[in-house]
């Protein structure tokens, strides 16, 4: 489980940085072609929004493995380490359930309806059902990340020296 | 005590919750309600001519129909509510056929540069069974046409260098809509088509992003472009009409009659909306004129000519044909 999550995190690094360099490279392409060949490029907006969908989607994932999301822990802060091993374990089994109903189910059944209803995208005439695939696809990364923070915790729990694992900040 | 309070709220509760649902089940029997999205301003002919569809619904219907009208895009932008039909989560929208294209295919044909030789050719279409036919295209795709809206014709208005021929065009930077079709026309005549967002076009105009844009006259006069375009060429390239759709779902669960009251509502409303349109668009020329914009006539013959690339690139067999019968309506 460990491994593959690992593998996961880095394939999603390399495709996060792939899809950042598109869209600096496809935004300053639009500014070249409008401003200094004075020929714009109808194709780079559309570029720009699907790329920026992806990489948030992506992103977001990503960013959840990382622990780099905001979170409020007043509360969490004040608790002792086996309550706080509690709400942290429940915490991700939210997430969970969070991205298999929503982004895997809601997401999956949102990309084959718009796949049969053949919605075409207004320039590129990309499917834009292909575009929806990055909310089932976020989904399963969010999944697996959130499988994997719970069997650590898990683990720790069961340990006699529970340390404390919470990263510095 | 504590149980037994336990027990009187939770008895109160369930009558309560029983109560609401009976009321709520006896509203749904006399009334039915449809929610109805458009991204128009609430000044806009259209939207008058939704709330007059609304009244006549209520009438046809003896006040067991109305329609939910909510305005200004609150409820997404036209391609997203499009999508919410789909998927039935909105009843009904008025939407230009443009972004209708990317769902269903023969919309098309109403973004192309002159197909339509004038409004009485424009509307001799509408209504004809090809007309009809049009509207029952988005079937398959879920969503179902009731009837047209006049949304005019889009003419150029510029910056600074006025066009009175397309050679003038060249070398101009003309926002268009974000749809291939737009961006083919506008290059064919000689100009550098710029996709921007509508959002973005005044102050767009205002720095020079681009020299020029083009759009119907009651849109041209309310987006307030006429203060920084100075000269408006009516050479009315493109007549894309406003469509009414209803969700497929919501359609399958009206009555019989009910569908009819609709359809007879929506008829009149298109009828009392071109009405409207066109004192719409009488009031935005003489507004932008008495606002100092130089309003040109061109021979609108040197513009249809330039256009032709559009049609001989074509290559889908539905739209040809779709596009001949049109060519075929004009008297």
């Amino acid at each position: 489980m460990a491994q593959v999550v690992s593998a996961l995190d880095a394939v999603l690094q390399y495709l996060l940085i792939a899809l950042m360099a598109l869209l600096v490279l496809d935004v300053s392409w639009q500014v070249v072609t409008r401003f200094v060949l004075e020929d714009p490029s109808s194709y780079t907006e559309e570029i720009a929004r699907f790329t920026l969908i992806w990489l948030a989607l992506l992103g977001a994932a990503s960013a959840y493995r990382r622990k780099l999301h905001l979170g409020i822990d007043v509360v969490v802060q004040r608790l002792g380490e086996s309550k706080r091993l509690i709400v942290d374990v429940m915490t991700h089994c939210l997430v969970a359930l969070f991205a298999v109903l929503i982004l895997i189910y809601g997401g999956t059944k949102l990309v084959m309806l718009t796949l049969q209803l053949e919605q075409v995208s207004g320039v590129m005439g990309v499917k834009i059902g292909w575009i929806y695939m990055a909310l089932p696809l976020s989904g399963i990364c969010f999944l697996l990340f959130s499988l994997a923070f719970i069997l650590e915790k898990l683990a720790l729990g069961s340990s006699p020296d529970m340390p404390d694992v919470r990263p510095a900040e | 005590m504590f149980l037994r309070v336990g027990r009187f709220f939770g008895g109160m509760v369930s009558i309560a919750a029983a109560v609401l649902l009976l009321a709520a089940c006896d509203l749904k029997d006399q009334q039915t309600i449809i929610k109805l999205g458009h991204s128009l301003d609430a000044s806009h002919p259209s939207h008058k001519g939704i709330e007059y569809m609304n009244e006549r619904l209520h009438e046809y219907s003896g006040g067991t129909m109305s329609i939910d009208i909510y305005p200004s895009g609150q409820l997404g932008s036209e391609r997203e509510s499009i999508e919410l039909l789909q998927i039935g989560s909105l009843g009904m929208i008025r939407v230009s056929a443009s972004p209708l294209e990317g769902f269903i295919p023969r919309m098309k044909v109403f973004s192309l540069p002159y197909i339509f030789d004038d409004n009485e050719h424009f509307w001799r279409v509408l209504d004809s069974d090809l007309g009809k036919s049009l509207l029952l295209d988005g079937e398959p795709f879920l969503v179902r046409g009731l009837g047209y809206f006049d949304a005019g014709s889009r003419s150029f208005y510029t910056t600074e260098n006025p066009v009175n021929s397309p050679s003038d065009l060249s070398g101009q930077k003309i926002r268009v809509m974000n749809s291939q079709t737009a961006v083919a026309m506008v290059n064919s005549m000689g100009g550098s088509a710029t996709p921007i967002s509508y959002g973005e076009l005044y102050t767009s105009l205002q720095q020079g992003v681009v020299d020029g844009a083009e759009n119907n006259p009651p849109s041209f006069h309310l987006s307030r472009h006429y203060e920084v375009s100075k000269f408006y060429t009516l050479d009315e390239h493109t007549s894309i009409p406003d469509i009414i759709m209803i969700s497929q779902y919501v359609w399958s669960t009206l009555r019989p009659e009910q569908q009819e009251w609709l359809q007879l509502a929506v008829n009149d409303a298109s009828v009392y909306q071109r009405a409207a349109w066109q004192s719409a668009t009488e009031e935005a020329m003489t507004a932008v004129e008495a606002a100092g914009v130089t309003v040109i006539r061109p021979d609108k013959k040197l513009f249809f000519d330039s256009v032709q690339p559009v049609y001989e690139s074509e290559t889908n067999p539905e739209i040809l044909a779709t596009v001949k019968a049109i060519r075929a309506m004009v008297n």
